[in-house]
């Protein structure tokens, strides 16, 4: 009876921490939804309306003015024509200069860099540093698997000790690396810079390869197929999905990403890059310093990746689960 | 002919086996070189950099000159720890946070999801939405919300991140870093947790097994492995993690400074000579900095990994 009893009182401990949790997830999930509602309807705004009527629908009907359209206060143009879109889009410009070491000469980059040439950025940025981080480790990780010699091992131990030990402050070093080379701010620099094969995904495409049984490569090279054949016609597009999956997650990273390009990419500013600088009150064109204009710039930035992610989330997020450091 | 044959024979495998040797070297050898020049020259450089100073050319002469400069070097880079206890508070306040909020909620949030409890698809995508969008447009927005529309709806002089209080403004930072941190752990523990064998989850249920002993005796130790390799990768951000500030303040975080932020902010500055009154310090004193952070560092998440994996919950 007692039994029963605790069972009973147990089962209702359970649903209220249940119900608990599941009201936590639901005030987070609406703390997000809120946030981009809120920018959203924000960037939909013209700078007085967005200052006096913070928290409400975009104005478009003010009784005390007669032309709805040109009144400063309606949201008129903002909201049906999409003013601060079309003005982000077309008079965005933003000139960037860095100086710099090379040894002992100074050198100064400077570029003028409107809308689409920051989107050109941000897609080569993206694509070519997401594609580098996905390949190179999946084809690092596929000679360590199949090619068992003991440097393989080497490497594999290499990859594991370099995710645990926590190196600080290798900055300045690096940096003066890239300018000695003549890599710092240029994008053979930046690429050549991200062709690592170490950490996470390395592991993850070394587990895969290590499933995959060796008779495919063995009957390939009866048939007479090279080495690179095995590699690129068997194997590797065997892991097109993860390697797909290992790109996406990057892309969007590389994507999001703005404190690498102040650091080493100053005069080759991406999308991102742009948000910063304009909450950083770095010098930008004078269109852009209204509030619901930077925040239709975070709209237009936010809009691709969410796309892709609403698209693509099974990928995004099975990639992930994938990547799961088993127990 | 058979003694022939043989040769023949042996050869073709030497020969198949030169070449496999011959592919794997030239396809490992450029990442080979990429690793040895980025990551071990890099950090090698670090410790040579410490132990050098840039000095102004003397008269006739042009472009600095690097001087061996003995532990001067060291010898800033102690004083800035010293004197900087409020970013290594800071950067503690940070770990602490992350440590003891961010990680276990994650893990009951994973759980929920795991079980597959009302919602959890859709509380999954959400989680994972900070990690979608740019962290840059999050804190754009949250500057706002929690200065203007806090201001706003609050009526108060002060928002949130404007505040004169540091209590305040720590806070803050600390929820947003907090609120924006889920969606990769809960990915990862939930992607364990999946992993766990059915059978096993039905023996302790048929025992009797509720769902908080469920969790506490099959659901984390089973993980306990992906959980702590999180914790250590928390530790192990300790001198390096930002805490976002540098999106927030740009290089004027002031007192919330954390040593990650100053590590990276300093490294903006491009500074190679010392000069009275910058506060910001020199790329080599910024390296030795860097050596003193990781030797503090290193014992404790080696020891902290130890610790867990010693100490661990068993899964028998």
């Amino acid at each position: 009876m007692k039994k029963v009893e605790n069972r009973k009182k147990s089962n209702v401990a359970e649903k209220i921490a249940v119900i608990i949790l599941g009201a936590l997830l639901i005030a987070y999930s609406l703390s997000i939804i809120l946030v981009l509602l809120w920018g959203l309807l924000s960037s939909l705004k013209s700078e007085n309306d967005f200052m006096n009527n913070l928290l409400g629908l975009p104005t478009i009907n003010n009784p005390e003015w007669f032309d709805r359209i040109n009144d400063p206060d309606s949201s008129y143009k903002t909201l049906f024509w999409l003013e601060n879109y079309v003005l982000v889009i077309r008079r965005f410009n933003f000139p960037a200069s860095t100086s710099f070491f090379v040894g002992n000469r100074e050198v100064t980059h400077t570029t003028e860099n409107n809308f689409f040439g920051m989107l050109f950025n941000s897609v080569v940025y993206a694509f070519g540093n997401g594609f580098v981080q996905a390949i190179i480790p999946a084809i690092m990780a596929y000679m360590c698997a199949k090619y068992r010699y003991k440097f393989s091992k080497v490497l594999y131990i290499t990859v594991i000790v370099v995710m645990t030990l926590p190196i600080v402050g290798a900055y300045p070093s690096e940096l003066t690396l890239l300018r000695n080379l003549g890599l710092y701010d240029t994008w053979y620099g930046n690429f050549i810079q991200r062709c690592s094969f170490t950490g996470m995904y390395f592991l993850v495409f070394y587990e895969f390869f290590k499933g995959v049984p060796d008779t495919y490569s063995e009957a390939a090279e009866i048939d007479g197929a090279s080495q690179f054949a095995v590699m690129f016609r068997i194997y590797i597009p065997l892991a097109s999905k993860i390697i797909g999956s290992v790109f996406l997650i990057r892309f969007i990273f590389f994507w999001n990403d703005f404190s690498s390009i102040e650091l080493y990419m100053p005069t080759h500013p991406t999308l991102a890059y742009f948000i910063y600088a304009l909450g950083a009150g770095k010098k930008i064109s004078s269109d852009m310093t209204t509030n619901p204009r930077k925040i239709a710039a975070c709209m237009i930035l936010a809009l691709p990746t969410l796309i892709l992610f609403l698209l693509l989330h099974n990928k995004v997020m099975g990639s992930m689960t994938l990547g799961g450091i088993k127990g | 002919m058979i003694s022939k044959t043989k040769n023949s024979a042996e050869r073709k495998v030497m020969h198949k086996k030169t070449k496999r040797l011959i592919f794997y070297i030239a396809v490992v050898a450029l990442p080979v070189l990429q690793f040895v020049i980025f990551y071990l020259y890099v950090n090698f450089n670090s410790i040579i950099l410490a132990f050098q100073k840039y000095v102004p050319p003397a008269e006739g002469e042009v472009g600095f000159k690097k001087v061996f400069a003995n532990f001067d070097n060291f010898k800033v880079a102690f004083s800035t720890l010293v004197n900087g206890w409020n970013m290594i508070a800071n950067s503690l306040r940070m770990i602490a946070c992350e440590l003891f909020i961010g990680l276990p909620l994650a893990l009951l949030f994973s759980f929920y999801i795991y079980k597959k409890f009302l919602l959890s698809g859709l509380f999954k995508v959400m989680l994972f939405m900070p990690q979608i969008i740019s962290s840059i447009i999050f804190v754009m927005l949250f500057r706002y919300i929690a200065n203007d529309v806090y201001m706003e709806v609050f009526k108060t002089e002060w928002g949130l991140l404007s505040s004169p209080a540091f209590g305040t403004r720590m806070g803050t930072i600390l929820f947003y870093n907090v609120w924006i941190s889920f969606g990769i752990n809960v990915m990862m523990f939930t992607g364990a947790m999946t992993a766990i064998d059915e059978s096993v989850v039905e023996a302790s249920q048929l025992d009797g097994a509720n769902l908080a002993q469920e969790f506490i005796h099959v659901t984390l130790p089973m993980i306990w492995g992906t959980f702590s390799t999180f914790v250590v990768i928390s530790l192990a951000g300790l001198f390096t993690h930002q805490l976002n500030l540098f999106a927030f303040f740009s290089d004027g975080a002031a007192d919330l400074s954390s040593f990650g932020y100053y590590l990276y902010v300093a490294s903006t500055k491009k500074i190679l000579i010392e000069e009275p009154g910058l506060k910001w310090l020199t790329y080599s004193q910024l390296s030795a900095l860097g050596i003193i952070l990781t030797a503090i560092t290193l014992p404790i998440v080696l020891g902290t990994r130890k610790l867990m994996s010693t100490f661990g919950p068993s899964a028998e």
